[in-house]
């Protein structure tokens, strides 16, 4: 090599050693993000195990007890007369029969009208962990544990490593922190984790009897004087205990973020107590006041994705009255929520995309139990292909109105499509799909169109 | 033969109370030690419940109770950033009346023995030379610090979520 030759190529590889350093350094950087469909996600799981006779058909108990009753109790999201004999869903006004007085439709326009109806559906898991791991994961989920995090990257680490999301831009809300509830913020994949987990509460709790126990008393330090010397000592403490990555419990917030949590978590009791608190008009159930506490973190975070968990229509397992009481008051809570959303939130009217979906359905046949009514209960299980019949629905910028997508007999959209379509709502579809994790017939509900 | 017998009996009155070899005794006693080491050697994180029953302790000087106890772990589970509940939780404690800690004038006055006690409270052991330096030029130079701002920092610490 001579001299001329030897110098240029140092200096090619100079130059390259930096960059591809860079490149491998900052993959995230150089990863191309698609066109956003919109800035802002809400992703309500219409979860506890919905069947596809009271929701979709409208057969009300016409599909359950075998009585010629149908109607349709899910105002806001569908099109359709209510029942018109045996109501027993709605609310006891005094001296009145159990249920027998709807809760009126809080939105001018159903949802179904506003959006796309996927109306036919199928789940890749019976049960409420399995099926809850993968709408969130786009995972069939079939070996998850339960008691234990996803074992699939979520849409939360989705986004905060490929989008570069803040902790505070990604939340979930649970209604509860049984059933392993508080384990689906973020997955404990070794690639994803608990680094890039959105945030959590279970409102109920956090904000419930026991909060105020435990946490509505807290000071607030003044930010400078305060609690600058306070983290100062504690950084100097930390390093010297010195523990690895993923030692350490609960996901990552910079400092700023775990002030404005506090923040919000003073000012959420403070509301609270002066009666601010926005909740659904019929809050006769934790899904309502779940969603009416995530109308908190919407108005104080405007969190780029909102997942909100629901689950009582579950008391299906032994009360078919309550059930369906509880299906009119999901729908009544998922109407409040996307109403508050356009009415109150003027960063997020208009500019935010709505989808809702249960886990799973449930069974065909009822088991044993009657309940008030002589009603029979349902069950879900994996035997019954009942059990497996679901919908979505979406609303917003970009999602097409008044159509309704699959049939009884064409069912279209799985319960693993929601990832690949919140990540195709923020331009990262391919990415997240070349990570390899999703379900292989996973597709974004948008590529179903 | 009867002065015989009085000497027979003398002798042995003299054996009963001659000289015997001395029983080695061992002796025991308490003797003031400090097992307190310097060394860092946590490596198992306390649950919910040891995190919150020891921090109670810690602050107030007197165990939780079983009721608080419950309420308490069910408020971490339901947040999920662990450190922001813990602290937010602490700062609750340093709001509550039962808040049993040394006065700023302690600290201030007693700044070496201080900066001892606190690591022997929250972290079992001693501070390092250079742990006692800078809490000692820290707290020196910056005269807002409050013990309640050192324990804060303490109590919501990594080392004192392990055992």
């Amino acid at each position: 090599m001579n001299r001329k030759k030897f110098i240029k190529q140092s200096a090619i590889l100079g130059a390259g050693l930096p960059l591809s350093a860079y490149m491998l350094g900052a993959n995230s950087l150089l990863e191309r993000r698609g066109d956003e469909k919109a800035p802002y996600v809400v992703f309500v799981m219409f979860a506890g195990g919905v069947r596809q006779q009271e929701a979709i058909e409208k057969k009300y108990l016409a599909g359950s007890q075998g009585l010629n009753i149908e109607g349709n109790i899910m105002f806001n999201m569908l099109e359709g007369q209510a029942p018109d004999q045996k109501i027993v869903f709605g609310t006891t006004p005094a001296f009145s029969p159990e249920g027998s007085a709807p809760i009126p439709k809080l939105l001018g326009q159903t949802l179904q009208k506003q959006g796309t109806l996927f109306s036919e559906m199928r789940a890749v898991n019976a049960g409420h962990y399995g099926g809850l791991n993968s709408l969130l994961t786009g995972t069939s989920a079939a070996s998850q544990g339960l008691k234990v995090r996803p074992s699939a990257p979520t849409i939360f680490e989705y986004l905060r490593k490929h989008a570069g999301f803040k902790a505070t831009d990604t939340w979930f809300i649970g209604n509860t922190i049984a059933n392993s509830t508080p384990l689906l913020n973020c997955s404990d994949h070794p690639a994803y984790g608990l680094d890039y987990g959105a945030n959590f509460f279970a409102p109920m709790i956090t904000f419930g009897t026991d909060g105020i126990d435990v946490l509505s008393n807290a000071k607030v330090y003044h930010p400078q004087e305060e609690l600058t010397p306070i983290y100062q000592m504690k950084y100097f403490l930390d390093q010297t205990f010195k523990i690895k990555t993923g030692e350490m419990p609960g996901i990552r917030n910079t400092p700023e973020e775990k002030n404005q949590i506090k923040e919000f978590v003073r000012n959420v009791f403070q509301r609270k107590d002066a009666g601010l608190v926005s909740f659904p008009p019929v809050s006769s159930n934790g899904d309502a006041l779940t969603v009416g506490y995530a109308t908190e973190v919407l108005r104080a975070f405007k969190p780029k994705l909102l997942v909100v968990n629901m689950s009582t229509v579950d008391s299906c397992h032994s009360n078919y009255t309550s059930y369906l009481q509880n299906l009119h008051r999901a729908d009544h809570a998922l109407g409040f929520l996307w109403n508050y959303i356009q009415t109150r939130i003027p960063e997020m009217a208009n500019n935010t995309i709505l989808i809702a979906a249960p886990e799973c359905g449930r069974n065909t046949n009822p088991n044993p139990i009657e309940d008030q009514n002589l009603w029979k209960a349902f069950d879900h299980s994996g035997a019954d292909p009942n059990a497996y019949r679901i919908w979505s629905m979406m609303a917003g910028p970009n999602v097409p109105q008044n159509l309704i997508v699959g049939s009884e007999n064409n069912p279209i959209g799985r319960a693993t499509d929601f990832v690949p379509t919140i990540a195709d709502i923020f331009g990262i579809k391919d990415i997240v799909q070349q990570q390899g994790y999703l379900d292989p017939a996973a597709r974004s509900l948008f590529d179903r169109l | 033969m009867h002065n015989f017998k009085y000497l027979l009996f003398i002798i042995a009155i003299a054996f009963l109370f001659s000289c015997t070899k001395e029983k080695q005794k061992n002796q025991y006693g308490v003797v003031s030690k400090n097992i307190y080491s310097t060394e860092i050697s946590k490596t198992k994180l306390k649950t919910e419940a040891q995190y919150l029953s020891i921090l109670n302790t810690d602050l107030t000087q007197k165990p939780i109770s079983p009721f608080k106890l419950n309420r308490s772990i069910r408020v971490l589970e339901s947040f999920g950033d662990r450190e922001t509940a813990n602290e937010i939780i602490i700062s609750n404690l340093m709001n509550d009346p039962a808040l049993d800690i040394p006065s700023n004038t302690y600290m201030r006055q007693n700044l070496d023995q201080f900066i001892q006690e606190t690591y022997n409270k929250f972290f079992i052991r001693n501070p390092s030379e250079a742990e006692k330096e800078y809490f000692r030029n820290f707290i020196e130079s910056n005269p807002k610090v409050t013990v309640e701002m050192v324990y804060t920092s303490f109590a919501s610490s990594q080392e004192y979520m392990f055992y």
